[in-house]
């Protein structure tokens, strides 16, 4: 079997048998996305390395553990939110320290009325900037649902909460990052992706 | 569009527009890193401490032999001194004083063993909690 194409349980079979190198096909599938979830939640990318390498190796750790009662994606991101909300914990002073961006200058920078006028890459700037207003949960939710397409159920096994509660409280991270874009005149660019 | 009943959709523009603009791509070597970290991990032997080291224990050996023999000594009368005798006699000078463990009830003897056997589990417990702990 071609081993990139082999299915997350394949893999997780192989490496449970002694084979640590489909462990690095593994790795290589979810990475991104545990980086990304990372980077969002601690916002700071040499830390969010860090962390992610952390995940990986305690969830390598962990293997033996995963019974497929789950996707092997949602239990990689159950280990990742825990192992990264500690880490937030553990740096909420420096982050408390750290110069943020006031909503007020994310607005001042995207003052540019017209959003067809913004290079892709001063949008992307807005968007993060936008998107590191919000709180590591808002994030790890919009992350999850949005980019990593997670269902309502699936988010609730990850963050340990109800789905119902991930619907009212993603809603409200949808409607908090919409309205910070939307003082930033970044509303524009989300309507015109309406189109 | 009217956000309330529509967030979930999957034409949603926030998704198109995040997936554009918000995905990180993970730095080139974290995936060699992080083997490099497992192989490290798997070829090291267990390196953990033991709860109580060869030093501990032989601290508290002696420390139970010397209390033994301090009750042994205090003790009353009894056959004890006589297995002494011949190393006072060698000493010469040193007198030891007769003694035996001395007399206490059954009930002393079935507390001072739960309390032990109560002791070893806990060891037991927390060297294993301990062992966890090293995991993460």
């Amino acid at each position: 079997m071609n081993q990139q194409k082999a299915s997350d349980t394949n893999l997780i079979s192989q490496v449970l048998a002694g084979n640590t190198r489909s462990y690095a096909i593994l790795l290589g599938r979810y990475q991104h996305m545990v980086f990304t979830l990372a980077v969002r939640m601690l916002r700071d990318r040499e830390l969010a390395e860090e962390t992610t390498q952390d995940v990986f190796v305690k969830a390598y750790s962990s293997l033996q553990g995963f019974r497929g009662d789950s996707k092997f994606s949602t239990w990689l991101y159950r280990i990742a939110y825990h192992r990264i909300l500690d880490e937030c914990d553990r740096q909420k002073r420096k982050l408390d320290q750290r110069t943020e961006y006031s909503q007020d200058r994310v607005a001042a920078e995207a003052g540019n009325p017209t959003w067809d006028n913004l290079l892709e890459s001063e949008r992307k700037e807005v968007l993060l900037k936008a998107l590191s207003l919000l709180s590591a949960e808002e994030n790890s939710l919009i992350s999850l649902f949005y980019l990593q397409e997670l269902s309502l159920k699936e988010l609730g096994e990850v963050l340990g909460l109800n789905p119902d509660t991930v619907k009212v409280r993603l809603f409200r991270a949808r409607t908090r990052l919409k309205t910070i874009m939307d003082k930033s005149n970044a509303g524009t660019l989300l309507k015109s992706y309406e189109r | 569009m009217s956000d309330k009943n529509n967030f979930l959709d999957t034409n949603d523009p926030l998704k198109t527009l995040l997936r554009e603009s918000a995905m990180e791509q993970a730095p080139k070597t974290l995936v060699s890193n992080v083997m490099k970290a497992i192989d490290a991990k798997t070829s090291t032997p267990d390196t953990g401490k033991p709860l109580i080291s060869i030093l501990g224990w032989v601290l508290i050996g002696t420390g139970l032999a010397i209390l033994s023999l301090v009750s042994f000594l205090l003790g009353e009368g009894g056959e004890g001194s006589e297995y002494l005798a011949p190393l006072t006699r060698w000493i010469g000078h040193l007198r030891v004083p007769s003694g035996s463990f001395g007399r206490f009830p059954d009930t002393v003897w079935l507390g001072v063993l739960a309390f032990g056997v109560y002791g070893l589990l806990q060891l037991f417990w927390m060297k294993r909690q301990l062992d966890q702990q090293r995991l993460f």
